[in-house]
């Protein structure tokens, strides 16, 4: 995702001083660990059930932090581009052409990241279109969302100079029923004829069903979700898709602002570290197997036993 | 020190419902009130608070034999699930702003006979019946302590389904005739209007919602699949081997090559299989991983209010 403006080694691209505070907190932690859960930690098990994952997600976590810490004190940093968000001005540009709304739909999600995330994103469609004068419609499925929602929008459209602009109606709480919330949204989408269609946040069934209505109409359709099942229909079905970790890269990319660009870096150095781990475990397994350390039906030995233990440190912790 | 339990009665339980709403409305107050400064401090300073809280509570090892996280006395775990509902009370008042938009939005498509009105007054009509019928049907349940003693066998106030003035006495009891609140009887469904509205008109709208969805896969794989790419000529012949290889038909045309011999992965049902397995698979989680580290990275972001000029203005 990321890559240094300036030509420089991974060595010293490294964010030493910020990677020592988040040493210092995984040691901490640890103490505060051993503190807490003193009376077991001669069990393995306990070792394994309760600290292993934490230790792992603590670990990415002070990985991340730091990057961004880091970033606060560093200068830009270079993020690829994401055809489905730079596609912005393109689907802003026809809708004013065509003189056709745009609807935003942000899924069945509540007051969770991937809806925070997909608010992002529509917030940044809406600034864009306020200053064409084209319309913007979001549609949600929680009630607890739409209150923020509804805040966020009203202040873009102040933030712009235009509050008189802003319209109770452009953003509407469908339904908290899936497919009435499907039916909803797919009979706003034909009524309205919308020259573009977003569809961001957590989606199921009800994705295909929105995306193939924004089809009809012949809508440039722009979607994303984390939702890993429903990916491959909105690939289907629509202009331009978000995929994967792109989805929370969504404001460091329209943002620019270096701090969300550094937290950029420290997914993909966490991601390094990921693929490392993977790497060595795919190394032990196969030298495992070579040397007869993994036997079937008995308890593993030799690089076997280590392959296991190894496999351990990794276990999701309860 | 035990955290003190929910399980409060009379005098307690008062003071410290009016306590609850006393800081609530002192918080809505700052926020409503305080300029933008102070607003923002405000915000940045309970979504850290309650972050933190979540953050220990998960990265503290628990208690082995409870697995609840304790610390210093302060039982973790259970504060998390008061927390809990004291969000879904939050959740239940801003219900109430998604119909105020509701009815907003198709109260002004009447009004002003806008295209398509009459939908809207569908609507209305939906809205009323489900809300009547459903506090009719269940308002016991919620305000009449007596309640579960009218379905309780061996209890005084017990309505008898099997007795001879059963209906009369449904009618006094309940306030409400059995066509609006069917007692349950020999495992028969309920024959109300809600569960009418509900099971013979909600689910089958709903149903046939989703059915649509078959469709639409039909017309949305012919456009990925129409060859116009190399891309899409990959896509289609994967499509073509994995449907083939879920298949009968599919595992009969290649049935010829033997199962166990040095060919038999090329057997329909072993390139489905090693498709799905060794190359969906693998790239699913791939995919997982990345959108997890996302997470992790946009939680850190929200918690620690970094998101900036992602919501708000800078400054605003």
């Amino acid at each position: 995702m990321e890559r240094s403006s300036a030509p420089q080694s991974f060595l010293a691209s490294l964010p030493v001083r910020e990677l020592s505070i988040a040493a210092g907190l995984v040691a901490a932690a640890a103490i505060v660990g051993l503190t807490v859960g003193a009376g077991y930690w001669k069990t393995t098990e306990y070792w394994q059930t309760f600290i292993f994952g934490r230790v792992l997600v603590f670990g990415l976590t002070a990985l991340v932090l730091s990057h961004i810490l880091h970033a606060r004190r560093g200068g830009p940093v270079f993020v690829r581009r994401i055809p489905g968000l730079t596609a912005v001005d393109e689907t802003v540009g026809r809708a004013t052409e065509m003189g056709r709304p745009i609807t935003f739909s942000l899924g069945l999600g509540g007051l969770d990241i991937i809806t925070l995330q997909a608010l992002a994103v529509a917030l940044h469609v809406i600034r864009t279109a306020i200053r064409f004068g084209t319309r913007v419609i979001v549609t949600l499925a929680d009630s607890t969302m739409y209150a923020v929602a509804d805040e966020a929008v009203r202040e873009s459209y102040a933030a712009a100079g235009r509050p008189e602009s802003y319209n109770v109606e452009d953003v509407r709480f469908l339904s908290d029923r899936q497919f009435a919330y499907a039916s909803s949204a797919m009979g706003l989408i034909l009524r309205e004829r919308v020259a573009s269609n977003y569809m961001f946040g957590r989606f199921f069934a009800e994705s295909l069903i929105l995306a193939e209505a924004g089809n009809q109409v012949g809508a440039i359709q722009v979607a994303g979700t984390p939702i890993i099942t429903q990916i491959p229909f909105f690939i289907a079905a629509c202009d331009y898709t978000i995929i994967g970790d792109e989805y929370y890269a969504a404001t460091a990319y329209l943002t620019r602002e270096p701090v969300l660009s550094g937290s950029l870096v420290g997914q993909d150095r966490s991601k390094m570290f990921l693929i490392a781990v993977m790497g060595l475990g795919v190394l032990l397994a196969t030298a495992a197997m070579l040397t007869g350390g993994l036997p079937v039906g008995e308890a593993p030995s030799g690089l076997g036993a280590v392959l296991d233990g190894f496999s351990r440190l990794f276990t999701e912790a309860k | 020190m035990q955290f003190p339990s929910l399980q409060l009665a009379g005098s307690e339980f008062w003071i410290a419902a009016l306590l609850a709403l006393g800081v609530a409305a002192g918080i809505l107050a700052l926020v409503h009130f305080a300029n933008n400064q102070v607003k923002r401090a405000v915000i940045v300073g309970c979504a850290f608070l309650a972050g933190l809280f979540y953050f220990l509570e998960f990265f503290i090892p628990p208690d082995l034999k409870s697995e609840e996280v304790i610390v210093l006395r302060w039982n973790l775990t259970q504060t998390g699930s008061i927390i809990g509902n004291a969000a879904q009370v939050i959740a239940g008042f801003t219900f109430l702003l998604g119909i105020y938009n509701l009815v907003h939005i198709h109260g002004n498509i009447i009004r002003r006979l806008r295209g398509g009105w009459i939908n809207s007054v569908a609507f209305f009509a939906a809205f009323l019946a489900m809300v009547v019928f459903a506090f009719w049907r269940d308002w016991q349940n919620w305000f009449d302590p007596l309640y579960p003693n009218y379905i309780t066998p061996g209890k005084p106030e017990f309505i008898d389904p099997k007795g001879a003035t059963f209906a009369s006495q449904v009618a006094d009891k309940l306030w409400a005739p059995l066509w609006v609140n069917d007692i349950v009887k020999d495992h028969k469904p309920r024959q109300d209007v809600y569960t009418l509205l509900f099971e013979g008109v909600y689910r089958n709208m709903d149903a046939t919602m989703f059915s649509i969805l078959a469709f639409y896969i039909v017309s949305a794989a012919y456009r990925a699949f129409r060859i116009r790419t190399r891309e899409a000529a990959v896509l289609m012949i994967t499509a073509v081997i994995v449907m083939l290889g879920q298949v009968p038909l599919g595992q009969f045309l290649t049935n010829w090559i033997p199962a166990d011999g040095f060919f038999h992965g090329l057997r329909l049902e072993e390139i489905n299989q090693f498709v799905l397995g060794q190359i969906n698979s693998p790239v699913q989680r791939a995919i997982g991983f990345g959108i997890g580290l996302g997470g992790l990275a946009m939680a850190l972001r929200i918690w620690l209010s970094l998101e900036r000029g992602s919501y708000f203005e800078e400054g605003s």
